[in-house]
Formats: C-alpha cells, sequence, structure tokens
C-alpha cells in the first residue's frame, strides 16, 4: 500500500515556504506584564478587529474531524487541551487539569480539573465533559484528524478503529471506560499500552475539550461520521480566551469574541484586550503583502519569496538579522518547525511486481557517504528558502524532546566524495568508461525535491567517476504510489512532527516494521535490527533522561548508516504590524500540519500600543 | 406619349476600395458609371443584366437609399439627388421597393401588423386602428387575409412573404415601385401567380415600375421598354418587342439566345459569351464587353462607345452600328 | 411543441446526461495513473492497519461496476459523497461554493455586456473607422491579458495606491470587511451576498458587499468581453447588411430606432449564444480569479480537489458543472425562443 497521503502532500508542497510558529499560551507573560498588558480586566477593550490573514483554506472547524489546515489558528484561541506546552521549553504543563498523575504501571493517569472553569455555553468543564469529548474524537474516527495517535494510546480505540463502526462496535468500545469519571473534577485515562508520549497526544486539537452539551444540540455523534453541524459551524463550545462568534464558510471567514470569563490560563488572569478576531483566507501572497503594508491586517504569513519587500535583504542573509523595510511593519523570527525534509537513498529498489531490482546504486554504503558528501547544504538553503530554514544533524528535529544539539551535522567535502565514489566503482564494477546512471525523483511542483536533486546531480556528476545522477520528476499521484511501493531509487520528500517529540521521526526514519504509510525506512530499504530495538527501548522507557539517551543513539546509528541525507528543518517567521505588543512565541503543541501554511497564533495577552 | 416621371442623367455610383490600417484608397469600384435614361409615368422599364453588373445598386440609388456619387435623379419634374429632410421623406413616400429575397428583407422579429403599421406611421399616413384596418386592406389587395396580420415573417411561404414584402410597398400609396428581382427565388408556379398580381396591382393603382431582373423571360412577360445594362454602364434601350425581335447589342443577343424556348421545334442560333464577367473595380478600356464579344474588332478595345440611335429610336452602344462600318456576320 | 413540453424534455435529457457524465468521471478518476482512491478517506496519521477497513468500508476492493452501482445507490438517496479536501459532505460544498461563484459570475457578465455589447455596436457601426480600430485594441488587448496580472494590477492600483494615499479605496480580497462582518450580521437566504443584505435591508452589508465584487468582477469581465464584443460586431455587421435594414432606413426610421430596434435585437441571437457558453463556464468556477481575490467558491474547490486526490469532490464538482450546463443552455434555449419568434419547440 503506498503511504500517500493527503495532508502529507500538503505539507511537502506548503512547506517550501517555510513556516510561522507563533506561539502558543501566553509564553510572553512576563514581557505582557512588563508591558502592563497583566490584568486586562483594568484595561479597555480594543473594539477594532484585529485581522490575520492566512494563508490556506479552513476548511471545517470541529476539533475533532480538524484536517490539518488552518483550523488551528482558530480552535486555539477558543479551545483547550488538558496539558499543554510551556513557553520555550517544550515541556508539557498541566492546563484544563491543575494536576496529573500516572500510575505506577504507567498504564493510568488519573486528571484533576481546574475547578470554577466553564464553556462559553455556560456549562461547567467536568469531568464527564473530558470523557465526552475524548470518545467524541475516538468514536467519531475522522481518518483525516490526527485521531491514530489517541486509537493508539486509548485502551480498545485501536480495535474499534479498524471495525466498520456500527453502533454495536461503539458500544463495545464504550465498554472499556478507557475514559473514566472518577468523580466530578477527576478523571482517569487508561492505556493499552505504556506509552511515554501519550501527554504529548493530549495537545493535538483532536483533543480538545469541547461541551458535551453544545454538541448534543448540534448534530449529535454518530460513530464512524465527522459532524457536519460542528464542522461547518461557529460553536461556543470552548474554554479558551476567545468565543468562537462566527464563521463564514462561503467567504472562509472566522469572527472570534473576546471571553469576558476567560479564568486566565496558567499565567496570567483577566479576559483578554482584544474585542474581536477576524481570520480570513488570502490565499494570494501579493494581496497579504499589500494589505500588512498599508495596514489593512495586523498580522499575516508572507513566504521566504517574497520576503524582501519587508526585509532587508543583504542583512538577513549576510549578518542573519531581520531588519524591517516596511514602515509599521515587523518580520519576528526565527523559530524552528518540526518538519524534516530528507533524501532517501533507496537500498532495496524494487520493480513492478515487487522483486529487488538487479542493480542496487546504493546498497554500498560508501556511495550512500558519497553523496553526504557532495551534497551542498549552504547552497541548497541559500537557493531554496533564503535561508529561512536549519540544516538538521540528523532526523530529530530541532525542538523536539530528545533532540541533541551536540550531534554534528554533515559538511561537503568533494574530495572525500570521489574518493568513495571511485573505490564504490571497483566494487560495483562503475567507471568513466562504464557509467552507472541513476535517476533521483522528485514529484511535479516541489520546489524542494527539484533544487535538492539538482544540486546533488551537478556536485555528483562533476567528479566524474561513472556514478550519473539525473534528476527526474512524476505527478504527485503517481510519484507517491511508485514511491509507496519502493520503486524510486532515491527521493526528496519532507516528514513533519505532530508535536514536540522525537518519537515522531525516529519511528518513521528507522523502523523498517511499519507500513509505507507511516514509514519512510520501509519505502528506503533501510532495515538495521539495531535501531529498530533501541525505537522499541524509547517507546517503552518512561525515564526521560534515559529515553533522551537512547534516541540520541537512534539518531547517530542512522547518521552512521547514511540511509538519508537531511536537507533542512524550515525556520517560522511572521509578520506583525509594529503596535501589536504581547504576542509570545513557541513552537505550538498542535503544530500538526497548520503552521507551515498560516501560523497560529496565540492571542492571549495580545494588546495595541 | 405619356411624360416622363423619373429620370436618371448620366448618374454615377462608385465605392472606394481601402486597405491597410490607415485605410487609403486604392481604388474606386464602379457599381454605376454614368447611366441615363427615363421611365414614363404608367410603364414598366425592365432592367437586364448579369448579377453584378450595378442594377440592384441602380434601383436603390434612384430610390436614394444610397447617395449617388454623381449624376441627376429628376422625380416629376423635380431634382431629388440632393433633398434631404422632409423632401426626402416625400420622395420616400412617393417610391417604393420590393427586394429579391423575401427571408432578409424583414425583419423576422416583427409581425405583418407591425411592419406594414410601422411604414404609415412614420411617415404619418395612419396610425392606430386605422392603420391596422389599412394594413387589412393591403393584405386583402396582395391576395392574403386579415389571419396572417399577426404572424411572423417565418411562418411564411417564399410567395406569401413576397406578397406581404409588396403589401409593405404599397403602404405608402406609392406612385413608383422598383421591383428588384422580385420573383427570382421564387418556384415558377409562384412566379406566375405573383407577376399578375404585380401587373394587376399597376392597373389597378395606375403604378409606374423598375424592373429589375436577370430573366428574360419575366421581363418579356411583365415590362414595356428595356434597358440592358453590362458592367455599369447601359448598353442598349428600347421597347420590349423590338428588342426580343432583333436584338442589337451582342451582349442582348447573347442574353436572349440563354432565354429557355418553350416550343422545343423552334432552333435558334447560340450566342455564346466566352469567359467571366470582369471586375467592375478595374473594367475592360474601350467597350466594356470587348473581351467578350465575338464581333470585336480594333476600334473597340480603345474607345468607348456612347448609347446611339438607331433603326426607329432604338438606343445602343455598340460600334458595329457606327455609320461606315458594314456588319458583317454569316 | 409547445414550451413547457421542450422544458420538461430537456430535464429528462438532463437525467442522462448526468448518468453519462458521472459514469465517464467515476471511471476517469479511476482509471488514472497513481490516482489511488483511498487517498480520498486517508491522512498521512492514519495508520496502515486501518487502510484495509476503509477500502472495505468504502467498497474499493469490489469491480468498477459494484463501485459504481454503490454510489449510484448513495447519489439515489441524495448521498453524494463526503469531499476531504472541502471538509464536508459534496452536497453542502455546492451549496456554500457555488453562490459565491454565481454572484462573481452574475456581477462579471453584468460588467462584461455593458461594456462588450456597446462597444460591439459602436465597432460596427463605425467599422474600419478608427473607432473600429481603438475598440478592437482595447478588447483585444484586455482579453489577452493574464488573469493573474491584471488582478495583482487592479489590487495593486485600487486598493493599495489608493490606500496609502489616503483616499478611498477597493477593497483587495475576500467578500465582505472584518468590521463589517462584526459589526453587521445578516441572515443568508440564498448565500449571494449582494441580495441576501437588500433582502435583510441591510445598506452597509450591501455597500461593503459591492464593493469587494469590483475588482474580482472587472477582472472577469475584462478578460471575457473580447469574444461578446467580437460577436456582437460580426453579427452586428451581418445583420446591418441585410435587406430591412436599409428598407427600415428607406422607410424613413430614425438611425436610431433602425439601430436599436431592427438591427441591435438580430444581433443579439447569436452574441445570446456566446454569452450564455461564456456564463456557464465561469458558473463553473474561474481558479486563478478566485484565488487572487480570495473568492471561494467552485473553482477553489475543485483545485484543491484535484491537488489533494480528493475524487469524490472532483466526481462531485463534475457533477454540478455538468448540471449547471445543461441548465444555462436550457435558459439560453427559452432566451432564444424570446428574442427569436422564429424558433419553437
Amino acid at each position: 500500500m503506498s503511504d500517500t497521503k493527503v495532508s502529507r502532500r500538503k505539507f511537502i508542497k506548503y512547506a517550501a515556504g517555510g513556516a510561522i510558529i507563533v506561539g502558543v499560551a501566553g509564553v510572553g507573560l512576563y514581557e505582557a506584564w512588563q508591558n502592563g498588558l497583566l490584568g486586562a480586566t483594568t484595561k479597555p477593550v480594543d473594539t477594532t478587529p484585529f485581522v490575520i490573514d492566512a494563508w490556506t483554506s479552513i476548511r471545517q472547524v470541529d476539533p475533532p474531524s480538524d484536517n490539518n489546515n488552518n483550523a488551528p489558528i482558530i480552535l486555539n484561541q477558543t479551545y483547550e487541551p488538558l496539558v499543554w506546552f510551556d513557553k520555550d521549553k517544550f515541556t508539557l504543563i498541566p492546563w484544563l487539569a491543575e494536576s496529573w498523575k500516572a500510575s505506577s504501571d504507567s498504564l493510568t493517569y488519573t486528571f484533576t480539573l481546574r475547578k470554577g472553569i466553564k464553556f462559553h455555553d455556560g456549562t461547567d468543564l467536568n469531568a464527564q465533559a473530558v470523557k465526552s469529548s475524548l470518545d467524541r474524537t475516538v468514536l467519531i474516527n475522522d481518518p483525516q484528524s490526527a485521531v491514530s495517535y489517541l486509537n493508539n494510546s486509548l485502551k480498545g480505540a485501536n480495535a474499534y478503529s479498524t471495525t466498520k463502526m456500527t453502533d454495536a462496535d461503539a458500544q463495545a468500545y464504550l465498554s472499556n471506560n478507557s475514559v473514566e469519571v472518577v468523580d466530578a473534577n477527576t478523571v482517569a485515562i487508561h492505556l493499552a499500552a505504556v506509552n511515554p508520549v501519550f501527554l504529548d497526544y493530549l495537545t493535538v486539537t483532536d483533543c480538545f475539550i469541547v461541551s458535551p452539551d453544545w454538541v448534543q444540540k448540534n448534530g449529535g455523534v454518530t460513530p464512524g461520521k465527522p459532524n457536519t453541524v460542528m464542522a461547518q459551524q461557529a460553536h461556543k463550545a470552548g474554554t479558551g480566551p476567545f468565543i468562537f462568534d462566527s464563521w463564514d464558510a462561503q467567504g472562509q471567514t472566522a469572527v472570534l469574541a473576546r471571553n469576558p470569563n476567560y479564568w486566565g490560563s496558567p499565567y496570567n488572569t483577566g479576559p483578554p484586550t482584544l474585542g474581536k478576531v477576524v481570520i480570513r483566507e488570502l490565499p494570494d501572497t501579493n494581496t497579504r503583502l499589500l494589505n500588512i503594508k498599508s495596514g489593512a491586517s495586523d498580522l499575516t504569513y508572507i513566504p521566504p519569496d517574497s520576503i524582501f519587500q519587508l526585509v532587508d535583504k543583504d542583512t538577513w542573509l549576510n549578518q542573519g538579522q531581520l531588519k524591517s523595510i516596511a514602515s509599521g511593519v515587523q518580520v519576528n523570527g526565527t523559530y524552528p518547525t518540526l518538519s524534516v525534509r530528507y533524501f532517501a537513498l533507496n537500498q532495496n529498489v524494487l520493480d513492478a511486481s515487487g522483486n529487488p531490482k538487479p542493480v542496487q546504486p546504493f546498497k554500498n554504503i560508501k556511495v550512500r557517504q558519497a553523496m553526504a558528501y557532495a551534497f551542498d547544504y549552504a547552497g541548497y538553503l541559500k537557493a531554496t528558502y533564503n535561508n529561512f530554514a536549519l540544516q538538521p544533524n540528523g532526523c530529530v528535529a530541532k525542538g523536539e524532546f530528545g533532540y541533541d544539539a551536540s550531534i554534528p551535522a554533515p559538511v561537503q567535502n568533494l574530495d572525500m566524495a570521489k574518493q568513495l565514489l571511485l573505490s564504490a566503482g571497483q566494487d560495483m564494477g562503475f567507471s568513466q568508461s562504464n557509467p552507472l546512471n541513476v535517476t533521483v525523483w522528485y514529484f511535479v511542483g516541489s520546489a524542494n525535491g527539484k533544487n535538492a536533486t539538482t544540486i546533488l546531480a551537478s556536485a555528483v556528476n562533476a567528479l566524474n567517476t561513472g556514478f550519473v545522477l539525473t534528476p527526474n520528476s512524476m505527478p504527485a499521484g503517481a510519484f507517491f504510489t511508485a514511491n509507496g511501493n519502493g520503486q524510486l531509487e532515491a527521493w526528496v520528500l519532507g516528514w513533519p512532527g505532530n508535536f514536540t517529540d522525537a518519537s515522531e521521526h525516529v519511528g518513521p526514519f528507522g523502523d523498517f516494521r511499519r507500513g509505507a504509510g507511516t514509514g519512510i525506512a520501509i519505502r528506503a530499504g533501510y532495515n538495521n535490527p539495531n535501531v529498530i530495538s533501541l525505537i522499541d527501548q524509547q517507546a517503552a522507557e518512561t525515564d526521560s533522561t534515559k529515553r533522551a539517551n537512547i534516541i540520541s543513539q537512534i539518531v547517530k546509528a542512522i547518521n552512521n548508516d547514511y540511509a538519508y541525507i537531511f536537507l533542512d528543518q524550515p525556520s517560522g517567521y511572521f509578520t506583525i504590524k509594529n503596535n501589536v505588543q504581547g504576542w509570545s512565541v513557541n513552537i505550538p503543541t498542535n503544530i500538526v500540519w497548520s503552521n507551515f501554511t498560516a501560523g497560529i497564533v496565540y492571542l492571549y495577552p495580545v494588546g495595541r500600543k | 406619349m405619356k411624360s416622363d416621371l423619373v429620370k436618371i442623367v448620366d448618374l454615377k455610383k462608385h465605392y472606394p476600395i481601402r486597405s491597410g490600417v490607415l485605410g487609403r484608397t486604392l481604388g474606386y469600384v464602379r457599381a454605376v458609371d454614368g447611366v441615363s435614361f427615363e421611365i414614363r409615368r404608367g410603364e414598366s422599364f425592365g432592367l437586364v443584366g448579369e448579377s453584378g453588373c450595378g442594377k440592384t445598386t441602380l434601383g436603390k440609388t434612384i430610390l436614394r437609399l444610397m447617395d449617388p456619387t454623381a449624376g441627376r435623379i429628376i422625380y416629376d419634374d423635380t431634382d431629388v439627388t440632393k433633398v434631404s429632410g422632409r423632401g426626402l421623406r416625400k420622395y420616400r413616400r412617393a417610391v417604393q421597393i420590393v427586394f429579391q429575397d423575401p427571408f432578409s428583407s424583414m425583419d423576422p422579429r416583427q409581425t405583418v401588423a407591425s411592419i406594414l403599421t410601422e411604414v404609415m406611421h412614420v411617415n404619418g399616413i395612419a396610425e392606430g386602428q386605422r392603420a391596422l384596418e389599412k394594413a387589412i386592406d393591403l393584405l386583402e389587395l396582395v391576395g392574403l387575409n386579415e389571419s396572417h396580420l399577426f404572424r411572423y415573417p417565418h411562418e411564411f411561404s417564399g410567395g406569401q412573404r413576397q406578397r406581404v414584402c409588396i403589401a409593405r410597398a404599397l403602404s405608402t400609396d406609392p406612385e413608383f415601385v422598383v421591383l428588384d428581382e422580385p420573383t427570382s427565388s421564387l418556384d415558377v408556379s409562384v412566379q406566375a401567380q405573383l407577376l399578375k398580381l404585380l401587373k394587376d396591382l399597376q392597373k389597378k393603382l395606375d403604378l409606374t415600375y423598375l424592373f429589375i431582373s436577370h430573366n428574360m423571360a419575366v421581363v418579356r412577360h411583365l415590362c414595356d421598354r428595356v434597358g440592358v445594362m453590362y458592367l455599369a454602364k447601359l448598353v442598349e434601350l428600347s421597347d420590349k418587342k423590338d428588342l426580343f425581335l432583333e436584338p442589337l447589342h451582342p451582349y442582348t443577343q447573347a442574353l436572349l439566345s440563354a432565354v429557355p424556348e418553350p416550343d422545343p421545334t423552334v432552333r435558334r442560333e447560340g450566342v455564346v459569351v466566352k469567359g467571366e464577367p470582369p471586375s467592375p473595380a478595374n473594367p475592360p478600356s474601350g467597350c466594356r464587353f470587348h473581351p467578350r464579344c465575338a464581333y470585336a474588332f480594333e476600334k473597340c478595345p480603345s474607345v468607348v462607345p456612347e448609347l446611339m440611335e438607331v433603326n426607329n429610336k432604338r438606343l445602343v452602344a455598340c460600334f458595329l452600328y457606327d455609320e461606315g462600318h458594314v456588319r458583317e456576320t454569316g | 411543441m409547445k414550451l413547457s413540453s421542450f422544458i420538461l424534455r430537456r430535464l429528462i435529457l438532463l437525467v442522462f446526461v448526468l448518468f453519462g457524465v458521472a459514469v465517464l468521471v467515476f471511471l476517469l478518476t479511476r482509471a488514472a495513473p497513481g490516482i489511488d482512491p483511498i487517498f480520498a478517506y486517508v491522512t498521512p496519521n492514519t495508520p496502515s492497519s486501518a487502510y484495509p477497513v476503509i477500502r472495505e468500508q468504502h467498497h474499493l476492493n469490489d469491480p468498477l461496476y459494484v463501485q459504481i452501482w454503490y454510489w449510484f445507490w448513495d447519489v439515489l438517496h441524495g448521498d453524494l459523497g463526503y469531499s476531504p479536501s472541502a471538509g464536508m459532505p459534496v452536497s453542502m460544498a455546492a451549496a456554500i461554493f457555488f453562490p459565491a461563484t454565481a454572484e462573481l459570475t452574475i456581477a462579471a457578465t453584468i460588467i462584461s455586456l455593458s461594456v462588450a455589447i456597446p462597444l460591439g455596436i459602436l465597432s460596427a457601426l463605425k467599422s474600419n473607422k478608427w473607432q473600429d480600430h481603438a475598440t478592437r485594441l482595447f478588447v483585444m488587448t484586455s482579453s489577452s491579458m493574464a488573469v493573474f496580472w491584471l488582478g495583482l494590477m487592479l489590487q495593486f492600483v485600487f486598493f493599495y495606491l489608493l490606500r496609502v494615499n489616503g483616499l478611498p479605496s477597493l477593497p483587495p480580497a475576500g467578500r465582505i470587511s472584518p468590521d463589517v462582518l462584526v459589526s453587521q450580521s445578516i441572515t443568508h437566504y440564498t448565500g449571494l451576498n449582494v441580495l441576501d443584505s437588500v433582502l435583510n435591508g441591510n445598506l452597509p452589508y450591501l455597500v461593503d458587499s459591492l464593493s469587494h465584487l469590483v475588482l474580482p468582477a472587472t477582472t472577469l469581465a475584462l478578460v471575457s468581453m473580447g469574444l461578446t464584443a467580437r460577436i456582437m460586431r460580426s453579427s452586428m455587421l451581418e445583420v446591418l447588411g441585410q435587406d430591412y435594414i436599409t428598407m427600415a432606413r428607406g422607410k424613413g426610421l430614425p438611425e436610431r430606432v433602425v439601430i436599436y430596434k431592427h438591427a441591435f435585437k438580430n444581433a443579439m441571437l447569436p452574441t445570446t449564444t456566446v454569452v450564455g457558453l461564456s456564463f456557464a463556464s465561469l458558473l463553473s468556477g474561474a481558479v486563478l480569479t478566485e484565488k487572487i481575490f480570495a473568492w471561494n467558491g467552485m473553482g477553489s474547490w475543485a483545485a484543491n480537489a484535484a491537488l489533494a486526490n480528493d475524487t469524490v469532490g472532483i466526481i462531485g464538482f463534475t457533477l454540478v458543472t455538468a448540471t449547471i450546463f445543461v441548465c444555462v443552455n436550457l435558459v439560453v434555449d427559452i432566451v432564444y425562443a424570446i428574442l427569436d419568434p422564429r424558433i419553437s419547440y
């Protein structure tokens, strides 16, 4: 089965543009306090709408069906999960839950809820509401969402997801009582297996807590079917600083209104100062640029290829500083996204009937190593991203738990590359007079893929070793099918993380047992039993120091096998008016697929000067 | 002899040929090039010639549907060449036209009633109920009836449509009607009915006709005098009887030899005309017929023959009848 | 045949047309290389273990004719399927995106006709004079311009330049301004903002909706008016050469009446066909214009569905478009019958 997946593909396409990652939950507490924004109750409400121009379409707005376009930009302001990430540290802190504790066998997590929090519809946040929300996500089981994380952890959820999802199947799942109401303010969650990243799963939009009353009055819950009422209408069913006031599906515009009764988040108190927030879809970069320059919007995203209309090009490229050249507008950045783009070198290329091909150009490690030495990393980042990206030091993204900054990133060394290829030529029988031609693939429309394949091919071909690379492209559909069937010799794609844990990357890159849909290793013919056993170890390790150590070993092991060339980790930044203050930036919990397209802004406690 | 109703004096109609972005005039198409004749009150004057010879242009120019390039049109002893406004209106009430193609000469979106009354309205002849009543009278006059009043042109047969066109022409109570090949698009049987109608109407309403046609048989049936046009010029003019009995101009002879003879026992000497008619934009020198004429001699390409009187006041433009030239035919 | 039975016959025919289109598109989406129909039902988050169930659920393992049968069964029960790229059922997507496109198309057609028809007439009346050349130059230029360039220029001049110089400006994109959206609320009966604001009697909403229509509608109109103007010119020239026009002038009708009553109305017949066709194709969505002006209509939906391999969305979109085409053609035929008494059904 091919791994071709709609949103993944979308990600790869848009990731070309880099990313905005705009803060999560109140991280700017201290600055906000300094700016006098703290205690917003004393500040008058700012009645001018705060306008956000979003990049891509917001197709639907129900948390359990969040298909990762732009909905988090709305949902993050209006809904809240049990736990969210702490500012700048990417560690989890209690949010709607006051505290949690894990059982000794790590199979049950018990959450104590904060008291006195009300949903926007006036009902109380309690244990039953948490249970209803999580069970609803499992029962709907919208494959467009990130529900599989929850399925992988909750007892009985995975079994349910492989049924036909009839009412009887739903009852069978509910009888597990995997989300258990202990008392009004205590909820226990039972896991199917030990899972050190379970709490991270709770941060994705699927696990936001929604008022069960509201859902009951608006479409209810049908097993296996998305709730189209919730998906296409605004809902006053969250607990966040803003109320989801209206949703114009036609204009793809959301209006959020200040929640006057907001409880204040872990960092702050009082309701927000912004009276209304308007989030609208503007797919055309030029329009967004005109809007922000002329003051018609407050915050937006401009991709790297147009950014030098707002910041000075030389200052950025030479000194790495974002110096504004547009009046009243600043570009803030940069912040790492959780996406890693790679160049896979397939060690086991298959033919159409699934058998290994007779010639395997990348089976010899010397060839793979030579590729890593031949690639012009700096040139690629500049040509593709105008330097709005980092060079990864391995498969784990900077910002994820388990990221080890001490691991060195590869550097270009053409002499080494040439020696390795000459030596490999002797092993494999290719030489200048008897060249070996190899195609390297990208899909039509992928600027990154085109750049990366061209840069590698021109460097390798210039070595005149008889190892000749030819970049080639296929339409996306055909590309992903061939790729999923293991037929591509080498290809360029990206893999984004859904939350800040290395498990999002070590599994796909290292675990050969995964299917082509959730794994890269099988498609690249990369099977290292040592790596696989380390992956299993970290998945069962509850001690975070030990786990980080194992992850570091996995990254080094994969690097030493030269299975992939790691190309880039796009950097986020955002464009905002100068008079806006109190914003804070962090890698958001549910970076999911959306940030690189429009940016997620946490607007509490933002205010205008 | 009857008095002249219409008198044409050296009438010319030239169209400029433009080309290029700036539309420079490269030359002129001489559609009518110096034609003079007169039509007598109450007669049917036939104008014959091949298609493209300028007879339709001549008809439209006489009616002032086109402005002549040069020459004069005198109607009822009044020069109407340059009249405009009220004078032109008055002239147009008195003269009417029936076109060749009954399909293109009526607005497909108008009913017969509207077609007929519009003319009356514009010319202040009748309004409202009176106009409708008059329209019914006109329909009955042309052999149609009241039931046809609110039909559209496409609901009629070709012959009926031409009757409507005639009715429209008659709605201004004209004295002079130009009939521009009114029967040529119709079946032969329908043609005969229509010709009979035209003859009756002429008698009943005391009309004067200019009958334009390329069909010699029809002209023979309807007309009193006949003018023959070739390439924008009149080449022969005479009474019908004389013309059909003894055609003078070689072109007329050729035209007549093309008329089907109803009696198969009559054998007639064929006069064959060579080639295609030349372009009026670039007419041949001298006698315009000379490249196709079986009798052409050295004078023909160099000198333009004028209409001259021969044999009992007949007019012909041909050097064969010039003094001093002996006709040698075998 | 009477008009009513003609319409009935055409509507019955519509069913067969839609059936044919549906089968064809269904087969095409299944035959297209590299498009596994399961793409429509999964995301990267879907574990491969769930794939067999999803295939089973959507009958993807069955032979094609069985799949078509299931699909038709659902359609007959009013279920056109769920379009993941739109995040909603197909019927809902059509109900949401079609009014947006319809509003834009109607506005563009009004602008296009009100410019192209007078220009076509002027061009014909002043045939080969400078007015004709100027008109043809204008029409050719505007219809040859790239939509995205034209759109960007209009935005730059009428929004940005005016705004940064402190002058009243036109909105560059979207269908309604944030402040109007926040301060006014209206009930959407039709999905056409202009019509809805009139029905609600909300003047600020109406003014704002109209101002948002100006730039996208002008862009669409400029690129589509060329054909209309040229058809108008040529059919006008043809009609002006007819005897009844000579006749009408001969009758002494004022030139204005000759042009309007006799020439214009007859010349409108061929123009109606062209306008009808271009109206129908605009109704199926103008991808670039909708993208530039953030106008969420049929074009955006179709483009997103195609990019996401959303076969359900593509089939749904095609059915809606086919219906539009058949209906618009029907309306054109009816208009024809009104304009031209020669035509009967």
